[in-house]
C-alpha cells in the first residue's frame, strides 16, 4: 500500500453537477487533489433546478448542503466556476489541460450582501428558471448558490448601471475590468460529468411546443413547483396564471423515436408521476392524465407507481400523445391519444400539457477537446483509460444512480493517479 | 489546553446599522473578560490579516467570530483544528437579516434585536469556553478490505480496490467464484449499437482475479464471525473445517441475489408442467446448447415468456427487479436461433428496457418470429400433449387470446440473499417494550423506522444490535438516501450489486466500484482518527464516564450505527471508529455520562444558561430554537437570505443534529425562565431525511416523553413545540416561529422566571 | 370467463407482408401515434395501429375481413410521425395487395398477374387472342386508304364478342371476390350488420361521397395524390360513357366510327382521355418525386399505374395517327391500345385496379354498421377514459 501514500496525480473533474460534485468529494476525501471546473457560475448542475427527488419526495439542496459543506472544509478540492476546458493533451496518467474562465466581473470580496443586486436597474431573462422570469443583471443565481457570490451580466458591465454596481459595492468586490483567464493544470486522470441538456421540444412539430402557451416540458414544471421558482411554487398555467383543473402528461415526448431520440431516457415516467403528485397535492379537485407507451418504474421506483396509480384522479393511460391543438379562445390544450387498453381514441381538453423531454448528452452538441474522441452514436461518451464518464453524460440516469456512477467514476480516476 | 479566547466582531453587510457593535464588543469584554475587536469587513484580507495576527500575539486559541452564518465566508474562517477551536455567531442572517429594526425616539438600534445579538454573542463565548480540540482516536489500523461474495460484484469490487493498492480478502460460499453470471449462458449487451449478446464476462474476471496478487481468495468459505470495528475488523472465515482470523479495515457486501421460488407461482402453472420453467432454468438449457421440452426433450417449436412473473405483484415480489425484461428478449433470441421456424411469445406488463437498452428492445422486435403485446396472463394450462395454453387478458390484439406453446418461461425476479432468513425487529428502547403494551398506537406513530433485521447469515457481525445490515425495505440492505447511495447504517460495511437493489451486470460492475471507493475511503480516513460521511473528518468521539453509568443501555439501543457492544453487565463498550459523531448517544444517557471534545451537554447547557431573561413585566418573552445544523439552520439563514422577517425574542443554538437533544437541556432552559422551547428537525417516518436516521424522530419521542412529566409538574407542555423543517421550507419558518410566540403569549410568561 | 380460441401466428404470412414492402412492420412497438395522426381513423377502434399488431402477429384471417384496410388512403401521416420507423402506411398497402391476391377467382390467376416474371405471359393472353381472331377476320396487314380501324382489328369478331366476354368474365370474378370479401366482414362484424337494416338512403350519399373523393380529400397531407386519383377516376368514367354511347351508337343505331370532331361524344371521350392521361402522369410523378410521402413503390402500383397511363396515352395517339393519316403507326398504335385496355378490365379483380371493388364494398359496408368514416371531434368522457386507463396491478 506505500505507493498509496506516496506522490498522487491530481484528478480533473468536468462539470459540477450532482455526478462531478460527488466524484471531486469522493476522490478528495480518499486523498487525491482534485480540479473541479464548472460552466454556470454555480456548482450544483440541473438537480438544484430540481424541486424534489422521487420517489422521496425529498428537497435536493439538503444533500448539496452537505455537499457543499464537503466542498468547503476539503482543502484538496480547487473549483472554477464560469470555466470551461478549453484543451486537454497528454495521456493516461499525465494529461495537461487547458481551463478558460469567462469574467464573473465580482471577485472573492464579495459577501453576498446584495447592495449592487438593489442598486441595479436592468433586468435579463433568468437562465435559472429556464427564462420564465426575470432577474437583476447583478444578480445571485440562486439563494442557495455555491460559491455564495454575485454574478454581473456582462449586458451592463460597459453601461452606467454597471458603474451604479460598482459604486454601490462597499468592499470593492465589483472589477469591471476583469478579463477572460486561461489557466493550465497537470493531471493524471479525467473524470467528465458535464451531465444532460432536456431535448429541445420546438424540434417535435405535432406536441404544440412553443406554439402553444400552455404546452411547458418537464423541467420547467420542477422550477413551477419549487418555491424559489418563478411563481413561489404555485404550478399555474403560463398563458393567464390560472390554476390547474386538468393536466395532461405527455410520456416519451421525444424519447424512443427515431425521428429525434432514439433511446430511452430512464428517468421521465418517474419524474411525470412526481409532477402529478405535485399537482395533485396543490389542487385536491385536479385531474391527471397521464400518456405513456410503457411506464418505467425500475426497482423499488415501483412503490412510487403504485402509488401515484391508487390517486383515481390520476389516469394512466397506455397510448401515445400525437396530435395536441389549442382552442385559440380558452388557450386549453385539447390532446389526443388512442387509449389501447379499450382500443378508443381519448381526447380530453385541459389547462396544460407536461412534455416529458428526454435527456440529450451535453456531449451530443459540446464535445470535450479531447486528443481523441470517446463517444458513441448518441453522444454518450465511452470510459478510455485515464478518461471516464460519470452520470448522465454516459447513460440516462436518476440522480442516485448518477452518485453511484460518479463514484466508481472516481475510483477509476484514482488508479491511473495512484502513485503518480 | 490552555484557551485564550478572543471574539471579533464584523460590522459588514449592514450588522453595524442595525446592532451597536462596540456595546457587543463591551460585552464580551466585561462580561467574559476576553479580547473582543470590532472590523468593518472582517472577512476581507485585512480583517483576516488581523484576526491571524492578534492570534499570533496574543496566543489567541479560542476564535468567537460574531459576523455571518458559519455557512459563509467558510474557507476564509477556518483554521487548524488540532490546535484552536472557534465558533460562529451569526449575526448576518439571523439576526439583522431577519428581524425588521422597530427604532424608538432617540435611540439608534432596536433594542430586541441588540438584545438578541447580546445573546447570540454570549452563547458563542460559552460554546469555546466549553469545547477542546478533538483528539483523533489512533490505533494500528488495517487497511485491507473484505470483499463478501465473489460474483461479478464482488471480483470487481476485489479488483477495483487491488488496482488502487489495497490488499483485499475475498470470501465466496460456492466451491468456485463467478456467482450467478457463471450460470449465464449470454449477456445482454451493454455497449453501442446493443446488439448481439455477448458471452459472459465472469470468466475473464475470474482469471483477473486469480492473476491478481493483492486478493487472497477463499472459496467454498462462509463468515462465522466479524467482530471490531473499520479498521480493526476481525473476520473469522470457516473453509472445510477450520477457522482462519483475518484483520480487516473495512467491508464490502456483494452477496448478490437468488431467484425468486417459483414454486410459489403455481398460477402460473410452475409445477402443474415441467415444460414451465424460469429464465433460470432457460439459461442453463441454452447454456447446455440445446432448448427442449423438459417433458420430453422435444426441441421447442413455440415458447411463451410471462415477464413480471411474481414481480410488481403484491402478493410476490411488489417490486420491479429490472433485469427480466432484458432477459428476456434476450432469450426470445436463443430460442429463435436454434430453431428458426420457432414462435416466441412475449407478454409483458410494461416493456422496461430503460436508457440506450431500448435500442436492444428495437433490435429484438424486428426478429418476426416474436410476438409481443401487452396483457395480464389470466391462466396457464398443461395441455394432455405436454404443450401448454396460455390465456392472456387485456391484450393489444383487442381481445383476450390464448396460445399454445411447448415451453412456458417465467421471467422471476430477484430476491437479496439478505432477505433471506428469519427477521428481528430492533426495539428503540425498553420502555419502548412497555409502551408496547399499554399505548399501541404511541408506538405505531413512533416506530415509523424500526431498525427491521434478517439473520440471513451472511455477515454474522459480533454488534449488540445485530449480525447484519438493518434492512431497508424488501430486505434490501440499501441506502435510505437519494445523494447518498452509500451512506450506510454499519460504518465501514458498504453493499453493492444485486443485494443492494435489483440490478443487471452492468449497473453491478459500477456499483462494485463505486462500494470499492467508500471502503478504501473509510479505512483512510479511520487512519487518521477522523469520521466518514456525513459529518467527514470530524475527529471527535465519544468519551463515556463510566463510573457514573446505571447500564440503562439506551446508547446502545439508540446508536443509529451499532456503535456500542456490551458487556455481561450491560456496561456500554464504546468503538470509535464506527461512530459517525451524531451524537445521539449524547441526547440519549439521562446520566449525561456521554460527551465530546467539542460537543457536550454541559456545553449546551451553559449556552442556555447565558441567555439573558428579562423580568415578566418587560414583556419580553423568550424562545429558545434548537434547530439540526444540516436543514433546519439553513433554512433559518435562508430566511434571512430572502429578508423575510420574524419576530426577535427568539434564540438559535444549532445541534448537530436533534437526536442529541439532551432532556436536561429542557429543565436547564425552563428553569431559566425561558418561556419556551422550540424544537427544528428532519422529517421523519418513511421517508425521513435525518441523514442520522433516527435523529429527529428520537428527539420527539424523548419530547413526548417530557411533556407528560411537564403536566405533572404543572408547566404547560405547550411551551415545548417540535417541527419537523425541511431545507427548502424556509417560507414555513417566520410562520411557526411567530405562531409559537402567540402560543406562548396565551400560556403566559414562564412562573420560574427571576428565580 | 369466456373461452378464448387458439390464436396461432402464420410466421409465412408476416415474411408475406415483408416481402410486399411492408418489411418494417415488426418494428411497430403499440404507440399509437399512427391512429391519432390519422384523419380518416374513427375513434372507435381506430387505425392502423390495430392493423400493426395482427400483421405482426400474422392473423391473416383476421385482417383479410377488415374493412378498416380499405378506408386507407395512404397518406402516409403514420409513417411520417411513426417513432418506430415502422411505416404503417407501406404495411397497410401490402396488406391491401395480399387480401387482393387471397380472396381472388381465380387465384393463380392473382398471382401471375403480380409477379413479375409471368408478365410476358400476362401481356401474350391478349396479344394472342388479338391476333388469332384478326387472322380469321383475315385483317392481319394494314389495310389502305382512309384509316379505318374496324378494317384492322374487325367488328366481328372483336369488338362483338371478346369484348363482351371479357366483360362477362369480369363480373363474374367481380362478383366472386365482392362475395367473398363481405362474407368476411360479415363474419367478422359480430351480428352488427344483420341488426342494421339496408336502405338507398345509405348508398346514394355513399356513390356521391366516391365520385366527390369526400373521404380522400381528408387526407390533407397529399393533396397531389388526391389529385392524381380524382382526374384518373373521372377519366375513366367518361371515357366509360363514351364508350357505351358509341356502342349504342353502333347496335341501335348503326352509326359507324369514327365520328367527327364535332361531335359532342367525341369531345366527352376526348376529354376523359386527357384527365385520365394527366392524372396518371401525375400519379407517375408524385411516386418519383416523393417517394417518402407516397409510400413503397411495389410491381403491384407501377404495373397497374403503367397500363392506366398507357391505355390513356395509346388510346390519344390512336386518334391523332388516323387524323394525321399515318396509317403505319396508327393501325399498331390502335393494336397495341387494345391490349392494354383488355388487360385493364380482364385482369381488373386481379391487379391493383381491384382496390375499386375492395374499397366501394367496405364503404358499403361501414356505412351500413354506422362506422364513422372519419376522425371525431368529440371530447372523450371521464367513464371512456377511465375504461382507457390503467387497471390497478394485481
Amino acid at each position: 500500500m506505500t505507493d498509496v501514500q506516496n506522490k498522487r496525480g491530481a484528478i480533473l473533474v468536468i462539470g459540477g453537477g450532482v455526478a462531478g460534485i460527488t466524484a471531486a468529494v469522493e476522490a478528495a476525501e480518499t486523498g487525491f487533489p482534485v480540479y473541479l471546473v464548472e460552466k454556470e457560475a454555480y456548482l450544483g448542475g440541473r438537480a438544484v433546478r430540481m424541486n424534489q427527488y422521487f420517489p422521496k419526495l425529498c428537497p435536493p439542496t439538503c444533500g448539496m448542503e452537505i455537499n457543499f459543506k464537503r466542498i468547503k472544509n476539503n482543502p484538496l478540492i480547487t473549483y472554477y466556476t464560469m470555466a470551461e476546458v478549453t484543451e486537454i493533451r497528454g495521456e493516461a496518467g499525465n494529461y495537461t489541460v487547458k481551463v478558460t474562465m469567462k469574467p464573473r466581473y465580482v471577485n472573492e470580496r464579495c459577501t453576498a450582501c446584495g447592495k449592487c443586486g438593489e442598486v441595479c436597474q436592468t433586468e435579463i431573462p433568468n437562465s435559472f428558471n429556464y427564462g420564465m422570469d426575470r432577474v437583476k443583471a447583478a444578480y445571485l443565481p440562486h439563494e442557495m448558490s455555491f460559491p455564495m457570490r454575485y454574478v454581473l451580466a456582462p449586458d451592463i458591465v460597459q453601461t452606467e448601471d454597471g458603474k451604479r454596481c460598482q459604486a454601490a459595492c462597499a468592499y470593492d468586490a465589483i472589477d469591471l475590468a476583469m478579463v477572460p483567464q486561461t489557466i493550465e493544470l497537470k493531471v493524471a486522470s479525467v473524470v467528465v460529468a458535464t451531465g444532460w441538456e432536456p431535448y429541445d421540444a420546438l424540434r417535435i412539430d405535432n406536441l404544440g411546443f412553443g406554439k402553444a402557451a400552455n404546452v411547458v416540458n418537464n423541467v420547467m414544471v420542477e422550477r413551477l413547483a419549487a418555491v424559489n421558482g418563478p411563481t413561489g411554487g404555485r404550478i399555474i398555467r403560463p398563458s393567464d396564471g390560472k390554476e390547474i383543473k386538468s393536466i395532461a402528461f405527455c410520456q416519451c415526448a421525444g424519447q424512443r423515436d427515431e425521428n429525434h431520440l432514439p433511446f430511452c431516457s430512464r428517468v421521465c415516467c418517474l419524474a411525470s408521476l412526481k409532477q402529478a403528485h405535485y399537482v395533485r397535492q396543490q389542487y385536491p379537485d385536479a385531474d391527471v392524465y397521464l400518456f405513456y407507451i410503457d411506464l418505467r418504474a425500475m426497482g423499488q421506483n415501483e412503490d412510487f407507481l403504485t402509488k401515484i396509480q391508487a390517486d383515481e384522479k390520476v389516469r394512466l393511460i397506455k397510448g401515445k400523445i400525437a396530435k395536441v391543438v389549442e382552442d385559440p379562445s380558452t388557450k386549453d390544450i385539447i390532446v389526443e391519444a388512442e387509449a389501447t387498453a379499450s382500443g378508443k381514441v381519448a381526447r380530453v381538453q385541459v389547462d396544460m400539457l407536461v412534455l416529458a423531454t428526454g435527456m440529450v448528452p451535453s456531449t451530443a452538441r459540446e464535445k470535450i477537446p479531447f486528443t481523441t474522441p470517446h463517444y458513441d452514436e448518441d453522444g454518450f461518451t465511452k470510459d478510455a483509460p485515464g478518461i471516464y464518464g460519470a452520470g448522465c453524460v454516459k447513460r440516462p440516469l436518476d440522480v442516485a444512480s448518477s452518485v453511484q456512477d460518479a463514484t466508481a467514476a472516481a475510483l477509476k480516476a484514482i488508479q491511473s493517479a495512484v502513485g503518480r | 489546553m490552555e484557551k485564550k479566547i478572543g471574539v471579533y466582531i464584523c460590522g459588514g453587510c449592514g450588522i453595524s446599522g442595525s446592532v451597536d457593535v462596540e456595546k457587543l464588543a463591551d460585552i464580551a469584554k466585561k462580561e467574559y473578560k476576553v479580547p473582543a475587536l470590532v472590523h468593518p469587513c472582517l472577512c476581507s484580507a485585512e480583517g483576516i490579516a488581523q484576526v491571524r495576527n492578534e492570534m499570533a500575539e496574543g496566543g489567541i486559541n479560542g476564535l468567537v467570530i460574531a459576523a455571518c452564518s458559519p455557512r459563509a465566508k467558510t474557507e476564509v474562517f477556518s483554521f487548524d483544528p488540532k490546535a484552536t477551536v472557534s465558533d460562529r455567531v451569526n449575526l448576518r442572517e439571523q439576526v439583522v437579516w431577519s428581524h425588521e429594526p422597530n427604532v424608538l425616539e432617540g435611540k439608534k438600534f432596536d433594542e430586541d434585536i441588540q438584545m438578541l445579538a447580546e445573546d447570540q454573542l454570549r452563547m458563542g463565548i460559552v460554546r469555546v469556553q466549553n469545547m477542546d480540540p478533538p483528539e483523533p482516536y489512533l490505533s494500528d489500523f488495517s487497511k485491507r478490505i473484505l470483499v463478501v461474495g465473489g460474483g461479478v460484484t464482488g471480483m470487481t469490487s476485489a479488483l477495483e480496490t487491488a488496482r488502487a493498492g489495497y490488499d483485499v480478502v475475498l470470501v465466496e460460499k460456492e466451491s468456485a467464484l463467478g456467482g450467478f453470471s457463471a450460470r449465464l449462458f449470454k449477456e445482454y449487451p451493454r455497449v453501442a449499437p446493443y446488439r448481439d449478446p455477448a458471452s459472459p464476462v465472469c470468466g475473464p474476471l475470474i482469471e483477473a482475479v486469480r492473476k491478481e496478487p493483492r486478493i487472497k481468495t477463499f472459496t467454498a468459505a462462509t463468515i462465522e464471525k466479524i467482530d471490531g470495528a473499520p479498521g480493526l475488523f476481525d473476520a473469522s472465515i470457516r473453509q472445510n473445517g477450520n477457522v482462519v482470523t483475518e484483520r480487516i479495515g473495512a467491508i464490502v457486501l456483494a452477496t448478490g441475489f437468488e431467484p425468486y421460488d417459483p414454486s410459489k407461482l403455481g398460477h402460473l402453472g410452475f409445477g402443474e408442467s415441467p415444460n414451465v420453467v424460469t429464465t433460470v432454468a432457460m439459461e442453463e438449457m441454452a447454456a447446455k446448447g440445446n432448448v427442449t421440452r423438459p417433458s420430453d426433450g422435444k426441441t421447442v417449436t413455440s415458447a411463451a415468456f410471462i415477464l413480471c412473473a411474481g414481480s410488481r405483484d403484491a402478493n410476490h415480489l411488489p417490486y420491479c427487479s429490472t433485469t427480466c425484461c432484458m432477459t428476456s428478449l434476450k432469450q426470445a433470441l436463443y430460442v429463435r436461433e436454434q430453431n428458426p421456424d420457432a414462435r416466441v411469445y412475449i407478454f409483458y406488463k410494461d416493456i422496461r428496457t430503460p436508457g440506450q437498452y431500448e435500442n436492444f428492445y428495437r433490435w429484438v422486435q424486428e426478429d418476426e418470429g416474436i410476438f409481443m403485446t401487452k396483457g395480464e396472463v389470466a391462466a396457464v394450462i398443461p395441455e394432455a400433449d405436454g404443450s401448454v395454453s396460455v390465456d392472456v387478458d387485456d391484450t393489444l390484439l383487442g381481445e383476450k387470446i390464448r396460445v399454445k406453446a411447448d415451453l412456458v418461461v417465467l421471467a422471476t425476479g430477484m430476491v437479496p440473499r439478505t432477505a433471506l432468513g428469519e427477521e428481528e425487529v430492533q426495539a428503540i428502547s425498553e420502555e419502548d417494550e412497555k409502551q408496547k403494551k399499554d399505548k399501541q398506537e404511541d408506538m405505531a406513530s413512533r416506530l415509523l423506522i424500526p431498525t427491521r433485521m434478517i439473520k440471513s447469515n451472511t455477515l454474522n457481525l459480533a454488534y449488540r444490535q445485530g449480525p447484519e445490515l438493518p434492512d431497508l425495505k424488501y430486505g434490501f440492505p440499501d441506502s435510505h438516501f437519494i445523494c447518498f447511495p452509500y451512506e450506510t447504517r454499519r460504518t465501514g460495511i458498504y453493499a453493492a450489486g444485486s443485494v443492494r437493489q435489483p440490478m443487471d451486470i452492468a449497473f453491478s460492475e459500477e456499483d462494485a466500484g463505486g462500494a470499492a471507493l467508500k471502503a478504501i475511503q473509510c479505512v483512510e480516513l479511520t487512519s487518521e482518527g477522523k469520521s466518514v460521511h456525513p459529518r467527514v473528518g470530524d475527529m471527535s468521539y465519544p468519551d463515556l464516564f463510566m463510573q457514573r453509568c446505571t447500564q440503562c443501555k439506551r446508547c446502545t439501543e439508540e446508536c443509529p450505527f451499532g456503535m456500542f457492544n456490551e458487556d455481561e453487565k450491560g456496561n456500554p463498550l464504546p468503538n470509535p471508529t464506527r461512530c459517525r459523531r451524531c451524537s445521539i448517544c449524547m441526547g440519549s444517557c439521562p446520566e449525561r455520562i456521554i460527551s465530546f471534545k467539542d460537543y457536550s451537554v454541559p456545553m449546551i447547557g451553559a449556552m442556555i444558561k447565558a441567555i439573558e431573561v428579562p423580568e415578566e413585566d418587560e414583556e419580553k418573552p423568550r424562545i429558545l430554537v434548537l434547530a439540526c445544523e444540516n436543514d433546519a439552520y439553513p433554512a433559518l439563514d435562508m430566511v434571512g437570505w430572502r429578508r423575510i422577517k420574524y419576530n426577535s425574542f427568539v434564540r438559535i443554538i444549532p445541534l448537530r443534529c436533534l437526536g442529541s437533544l439532551n432532556l436536561i437541556w429542557v429543565a436547564d432552559t425552563l428553569s431559566k425562565g425561558i418561556d419556551g422551547i422550540l424544537l427544528l428537525g428532519c422529517v421523519h417516518g418513511h421517508d425521513y431525511q435525518c441523514h442520522m436516521m433516527k435523529g429527529s424522530e428520537l428527539a420527539n419521542y424523548r419530547l413526548s416523553k417530557v411533556q407528560e412529566t411537564l403536566n405533572r409538574l404543572a408547566l404547560e407542555s405547550k411551551r415545548l413545540r417540535i417541527e419537523q423543517i425541511e431545507i427548502s421550507d424556509y417560507h414555513r419558518l417566520p410562520g411557526i416561529i411567530d405562531e409559537f410566540l402567540e402560543t406562548i403569549n396565551e400560556v403566559g410568561p414562564n412562573p420560574y422566571k427571576g428565580f | 370467463m369466456p373461452q378464448a380460441t387458439v390464436t396461432e401466428p402464420d410466421l409465412k404470412f408476416v415474411k408475406e407482408i415483408k416481402g410486399c414492402g411492408g418489411d418494417a412492420l415488426k418494428k411497430c412497438f403499440q404507440c399509437a401515434s399512427c391512429s391519432t395522426v390519422c384523419n380518416l381513423s374513427p375513434d372507435d377502434h381506430p387505425f392502423p395501429r390495430k392493423e400493426m399488431v395482427w400483421a405482426q402477429w400474422g392473423l391473416k384471417s383476421k385482417l383479410s375481413r377488415d374493412p378498416d384496410l380499405w378506408l386507407c388512403h395512404q397518406c402516409n401521416d403514420c409513417t411520417e410521425y411513426c417513432p418506430r420507423g415502422a411505416k404503417p402506411g407501406d404495411v397497410l398497402a401490402a396488406l391491401r395487395r395480399l387480401v387482393i391476391r387471397e380472396n381472388a377467382f381465380p387465384r393463380f390467376l392473382a398471382r401471375m398477374v403480380n409477379d413479375p416474371r409471368f408478365l410476358p405471359v400476362v401481356f401474350a393472353i391478349p396479344v394472342i387472342l388479338l391476333l388469332l381472331l384478326m387472322a380469321n377476320a383475315g385483317t392481319l396487314r394494314i389495310p389502305h386508304g382512309e384509316i379505318i380501324y374496324r378494317n384492322f382489328i374487325p367488328q366481328w369478331p372483336v369488338v362483338d364478342v371478346l369484348f363482351p366476354l371479357t366483360a362477362i368474365w369480369t363480373v363474374i370474378c367481380s362478383a366472386v371476390v365482392i362475395r367473398r370479401f363481405w362474407s368476411g366482414l360479415r363474419e367478422g362484424s359480430d351480428g352488427r350488420l344483420l341488426t342494421q337494416s339496408y336502405s338507398w338512403g345509405q348508398v346514394v350519399p355513399l356513390l356521391s361521397n366516391i365520385l366527390r373523393h369526400k373521404y380522400f380529400q381528408e387526407c390533407k397531407a397529399s393533396r397531389s395524390r388526391y389529385l392524381a386519383h380524382f382526374n384518373i377516376m373521372w377519366g375513366f368514367i367518361l371515357l366509360a360513357v363514351t364508350t357505351t354511347c358509341v356502342a349504342a351508337g353502333v347496335y341501335l343505331f348503326h352509326y359507324e366510327t369514327p365520328y367527327s370532331l364535332s361531335n359532342p361524344i367525341k369531345w366527352i371521350g376526348n376529354v376523359g382521355a386527357l384527365i385520365l392521361i394527366l392524372g396518371s402522369s401525375l400519379a407517375f410523378v408524385n411516386r418519383l418525386s416523393k417517394p417518402d410521402a407516397v409510400g413503397k413503390g411495389t410491381y403491384f402500383d407501377w404495373l397497374f399505374l403503367l397500363v392506366v397511363l398507357a391505355t390513356g396515352v395509346t388510346g390519344l395517339l390512336a386518334e391523332i395517327l388516323r387524323l394525321a393519316n399515318a396509317p403505319d403507326v396508327a393501325y399498331p398504335v390502335y393494336f397495341i391500345h387494345l391490349v392494354f385496355v383488355w388487360f385493364l378490365f380482364a385482369y381488373l379483380p386481379f391487379s391493383k385496379f381491384a382496390h375499386l371493388l375492395y374499397r366501394t364494398t367496405a364503404l358499403m359496408y361501414a356505412s351500413r354498421i354506422g362506422r364513422e368514416l372519419k376522425k371525431g371531434t368529440a371530447l372523450s368522457s371521464i367513464a371512456a377514459i377511465q375504461a382507457g386507463a390503467r387497471r390497478e396491478i394485481s
